[in-house]
């Protein structure tokens, strides 16, 4: 009888799988241990005698249980290769789901009798009293004015312009992206590029860097932007394109994958260039999600380049950071509130228009 | 003769079984072929491999006495652009007007400049040619709609519009009328036999009922399990042998 390398390889597989999934674990119960340890006189474990002792847990587990006789069974030539079954592994899972569980509460270090602390909710209530004084219309129903300075309207007009300069942050980042997410979609689509090898690739290595991109977050490329092109509105922009065009890369593929291939087909059939397939036949069926894509994610940047201020990109976000440095909790308030009114007026805005396209 | 299959086989990826099996057979200028078989006996598997839109395993197809199965780019281009092909769920381009669906027959003309073809504009003989196509399909007020609001008869009959300005010498119907109700698909073969006897296209039609062979198709082709199990006159079709073809 001839051993079945597929099947052989499989089963180390699995072996190299159960062996990593106890070192897991194998550390996760270090953590809950040497938590314990500081509370209780036990000693604490040694990360190697841990490490070893779970690689060894794992790989008894495995060569006892019924995965054993399979992997002996690899050796020679099996018929039966469904030999992952959930019987077999239901109490290794439980303990780790319990484990993981355990391991994640006790790295929060989950202190609610701080919650309670009177010098905490002394603290709070004073900043939202101040905060409060900078809303206009409530500070002033409340007759706010004879305990704090209210924020003067000269300062609303000089914020309204560093409020401008977000918004048309985010519509230019989100302008500017699209273009070149449009271009880099058919590029990342699989149902267009498995024709050819060489796109494939391209396919797939577009797909990570885009992968990369796009699981960095708006604010790392914020800071990373602005100590390249300095400090400013321009590097939020710049930040919030990048971001916009690995999200809508991603969005803008899978909606050319969910097209009906039926009239591409039609098209092919007709003898038409592949590029005239994807003019007639592709981008009719898909303009108006990427439109509605566009404008959910016009959305987000609004909200983004608030956040993207302040680690440098300029706008309302920046003054927000320098007003919360400065302890000025009233314009804070200030601040605070013009942000909420701009973002749920675009809001508004940005879900009408997405209706009327739908 | 206008096509001429030999040895076809064909075998879909992932898959142990062949879908076509050595199917043989020619097929003469200006002639309504049917193809007849039960579902999964490969017709439609057929059709796309004439049109190479499947991969073949094996065989040969000569369309107008030149060798199709390997060519690839601008060759099969020119190939497919004297080959039109109908389907059985219409394959109109959504969101698009029916003029526009009609006129996307001719892109196939656009091979050899098809960056002018991007940025210009319909040709206006086309768009003439379009409009009298529809009128010959009855769909002439319809023109500026969306193909999205067509019934399925209309969307059938838009497909044939295409075909019409496509002006195929060989056309491929892949059940035409699976989904269509009986004056539909009435409707729509008297149309296929018209593109027949008018532009003189040679028609190939997948059909699964044996009244629409018998009335529109003087030559037809079985199929079972992949395998050509007749050749020949409809006329000379057997009960016997339709009990054959379509027993499991």
């Amino acid at each position: 009888m001839k051993p079945d390398l597929k099947t052989f390889r499989r089963g180390m597989k699995l072996l190299a799988f159960r062996w990593i999934y106890w070192v897991v674990q194998g550390l996760l119960i270090l953590k809950i241990w040497n938590h314990f340890s500081t509370y209780w006189s036990v000693p604490v474990w040694d990360t190697t005698y841990v490490l070893i002792l779970s690689s060894i847990i794992g790989i008894t587990l495995h060569f006892t249980q019924k995965q054993f006789s399979y992997f002996l069974g690899t050796l020679i030539h099996v018929k039966n290769r469904n030999y992952w079954k959930w019987e077999d592994c239901k109490w290794e899972f439980y303990i780790g789901f319990l484990n993981i569980c355990t391991a994640s509460l006790l790295s929060l270090k989950l202190e609610i009798f701080r919650i309670f602390s009177i010098q905490g909710l002394n603290i709070l209530g004073n900043i939202s009293h101040q905060l409060l004084c900078g809303v206009p219309v409530v500070s002033h129903l409340m007759s706010l004015g004879s305990q704090c300075d209210l924020t003067p309207w000269s300062y609303y007009i000089f914020t309204l312009d560093k409020l401008f300069e977000s918004i048309a942050c985010a519509f230019m980042g989100t302008l500017l992206a699209f273009p070149i997410a449009f271009i880099l979609a058919f590029f990342a689509a699989t149902n267009l590029t498995q024709h050819s090898k060489a796109l494939r690739f391209f396919c797939g290595i577009l797909r990570f860097v885009m992968n990369v991109v796009r699981s960095i977050e708006v604010l790392v490329w914020g800071i990373m932007i602005s100590v390249w092109v300095g400090i400013g509105p321009f590097a939020g922009m710049v930040a919030l394109m990048i971001h916009t065009i690995a999200s809508l890369t991603k969005q803008f593929a899978e909606a050319i994958e969910n097209i009906p291939n039926g009239p591409i087909e039609a098209l092919q059939t007709t003898g038409a260039h592949p590029l005239i397939v994807l003019v007639y036949g592709v981008i009719p069926q898909v303009w108006i999600s990427y439109l509605s894509f566009t404008v959910y994610r016009w959305d987000i940047n609004l909200r983004m380049s608030t956040v993207v201020g302040i680690v440098g990109g300029g706008g309302i976000g920046g003054l927000l950071f320098q007003e919360t440095g400065m302890v000025h909790w009233t314009k804070v308030g200030s601040l605070t509130f013009l942000i909420c009114i701009a973002v749920w007026l675009l809001d508004t805005f940005s879900s009408r228009l997405r209706r009327a396209i739908n | 003769m206008i096509l001429k299959v030999q040895d076809l086989s064909h075998r879909y990826e992932r898959r142990v079984d062949l879908t076509l099996k050595n199917v043989s057979f020619s097929v003469p200028s200006r002639s309504m072929l049917g193809i007849i078989g039960s579902s999964g006996s490969g017709k439609s598997t057929m059709m796309r491999c004439i049109n190479r839109l499947e991969t073949l395993n094996g065989g040969t197809i000569e369309f107008q006495n030149e060798p199709i199965q390997n060519l690839r780019g601008s060759d099969l281009r020119r190939v497919r652009s004297h080959m039109g092909m109908i389907f059985q769920n219409f394959c109109l381009v959504p969101y698009a007007s029916v003029l526009t669906n009609v006129l996307l027959g001719k892109t196939g003309l656009w091979q050899n400049r098809f960056l002018g073809g991007l940025f210009s504009k319909w040709p206006q003989e086309w768009i003439q040619e379009a409009h009298q196509a529809l009128e010959r399909v009855g769909l002439a007020e319809r023109v500026h709609d969306s193909v999205q609001h067509l019934s399925g008869g209309q969307q059938q009959r838009v497909a044939i519009a295409r075909c019409i300005l496509q002006k195929p010498e060989l056309l491929l119907a892949d059940e035409p009328v699976a989904s269509l109700d009986p004056i539909s698909s009435r409707m729509v073969f008297e149309y296929l036999v018209a593109l027949n006897q008018e532009y003189g296209m040679t028609v190939l039609c997948n059909v699964h009922s044996l009244e629409y062979l018998r009335t529109y198709f003087p030559t037809c082709l079985a199929l079972k399990k992949g395998k050509l199990l007749y050749q020949g006159p409809t006329a000379e079709l057997s009960e016997s042998m339709i009990r054959e073809i379509y027993e499991t």
